[in-house]
């Protein structure tokens, strides 16, 4: 079980990164700050062991995962929004901000891998790992992120 | 790619009120189940708001008070059935005008009319300003006073939502505004109350300049000012009630492993007990398992719906729950002629149920 301080570190160092696996799952920032939340109320009260700096970031990334799956299938989720209705960060550079636009435009089933991939480091057979699916698809589905991505961004 | 992909997601971060939400949890017991914040809800809040100068809504149709409103869900739900007297008569009871207008910084906030239940409390809410004809939404949001002074101690969070039924010809954005009733608050007590609302952002207006580095979600005050709208809500605890003892009734379980593959999700049924029913809502108290915390595994829990003879049923709405609070606490999408109930229902479970004994 970690001690307050080892909670505040872990949530100081951590939080962005869960916080942005679930905005990425949502694209809607107030279910993402839910699921953060309740994926950091689960480190808060566990009693797993970490065995280390990388079992520790491993778990959450796997515990923020489940919870946005969780909250997915919840029933009082029927309030979905569109991508118009949802608030966005404010980016320093106008090119990041249509960057987002476009990244937020893809479908969930290629915005998580995207981001595990690419942000977080996850090499394609990790990321399978932690989304249960065959490191071909993960392949598959990053390619056609890139593929869409570029298309979308060449648009603009 | 990989490197602007990279900065642009550099600058995504969680917002100071989810930090600090976070960091509040050490201050709690861990065996505890926390009172969350439900900050989908108070998002949706702003979210709901946020549509109302874009969205005018045609003015035939916009109810004008929370009777017209119920009135509407009736005849949605009856599909367009006339509504019975009897019917007509439970609305009116518990709907307690209250016409109280508070005026700030050119904008004008009117409580139109509240009904209260044990699970919320559900205002109607009129507002209009010159400036407000873009994306806005209040800050701030409170209600205190009479049962709120019972909130169970301890760290509590507040949830509520609303509602944009649309702009009447004039100008003026009719709301409605739940607000969830905090543990061991009861809004049937009744008792003097006040709404406070706080502060205006007008997202249109005044977009953040570029080159400001964000911190989350960017909020700024537009258009500050405080609308303060007292209201005296009729105690009515002595709403008749329609109970069950018992009920087996289904519910998911959700358990994780490692990974998703190792995820699975059973229906299961769980035993919940002292089902009460009135006109504005129902309660019910969770059996022990649901109420202890779990790591890996959580549980979703079916609505119910109510049946009325003649075969119309009418679903009922969740109540921001408390997770170490076995009661759950919801309300019905209009008060209800209780004479009319035949039965509540849990998915595929029916439940009967009989007049309660004074």
């Amino acid at each position: 079980m970690l001690t307050e301080r080892q909670f505040t570190d872990a949530a100081e160092r951590y939080l962005d990164m869960v916080y942005r696996i679930a905005l990425n799952w949502f694209r809607n920032p107030a279910d993402a700050e839910d699921a953060a939340q309740n994926a950091m109320l689960r480190l808060w009260r566990t009693d797993t062991e970490f065995q280390g700096e990388d079992h520790l970031r491993h778990w959450l990334v796997r515990v923020a995962l489940n919870e946005c799956k969780r909250m997915s299938a919840h029933p009082w989720r029927k309030r979905t929004v569109s991508l118009d209705q949802c608030p966005e960060p404010v980016f320093s550079d106008p090119a990041r901000q249509t960057l987002y636009q476009e990244v937020m435009e893809l479908p969930a089933k290629y915005r998580v891998p995207l981001y595990l991939y690419y942000y977080e480091g996850y090499k394609v057979d990790e990321v399978g790992e932690l989304l249960g699916l065959n490191a071909s698809t993960v392949q598959t589905r990053l390619a056609r992120a890139r593929a869409k991505l570029k298309i979308q961004l060449e648009e603009v | 790619m990989k490197a602007s992909y990279r900065e642009m997601f550099d600058e995504v971060r969680a917002s100071k009120r989810l930090n600090e939400e976070v960091l509040n949890m050490t201050k709690q017991e861990r065996t505890q189940v926390v009172k969350k914040v439900s900050i989908s809800f108070i998002i949706a809040a702003a979210l709901a708001v946020l549509l109302a100068g874009t969205a005018l809504a045609a003015a035939i149709g916009i109810p004008q008070t929370l009777q017209e409103w119920f009135g509407q869900q009736w005849t949605e739900a009856g599909g367009g059935e006339e509504m019975p007297k009897e019917q007509a008569e439970v609305i009116k009871s518990l709907v307690q005008p209250v016409g109280v207008t508070a005026i700030t910084n050119g904008v004008s906030v009117t409580l139109d009319s509240v009904t209260p239940g044990e699970g919320s409390v559900c205002l109607m809410l009129k507002v209009k300003g010159e400036r407000l004809s873009g994306k806005w939404d209040f800050m701030r949001t409170k209600i205190t006073g009479g049962p709120m002074e019972k909130m169970a101690e301890g760290p509590i969070g507040f949830s509520s939502h609303w509602k944009d039924l649309g702009t009447t010809e004039d100008g003026t954005q009719v709301f409605l505004y739940w607000f969830d009733a905090p543990k061991g608050v009861n809004f049937l007590e009744g008792g003097e109350m006040e709404l406070r609302l706080q502060d205006i952002e007008l997202r249109d207006e005044n977009p953040v300049p570029p080159g400001t580095y964000p911190e989350g979600i960017m909020v700024s005050a537009d258009l500050e000012g405080t609308w303060i709208l007292p209201f005296a809500l009729e105690p009515l605890t002595d709403q008749p009630a329609l109970t069950a003892k018992s009920a087996c009734v289904p519910c998911t379980k959700w358990e994780w492993g490692e990974n998703f593959s190792n995820e699975t999700t059973t229906e299961i049924t769980i035993d919940i007990q002292d089902i009460r029913v009135t006109s504005i809502g129902y309660s019910y108290l969770l059996p022990k398992e649901l109420v202890e915390f779990c790591e890996n595994c959580d549980y979703d829990r079916k609505l119910p719906v109510l049946n009325l003879k003649g075969g119309m049923a009418i679903e009922g709405l969740d109540s921001g729950h408390d997770s170490s609070d076995p009661q759950i606490k919801g309300s019905w999408d209009f008060p209800v002629d209780l004479s009319k109930v035949e039965s509540i229902q849990f998915g595929d479970v029916v439940v009967p149920l009989k007049q309660a004994k004074k």
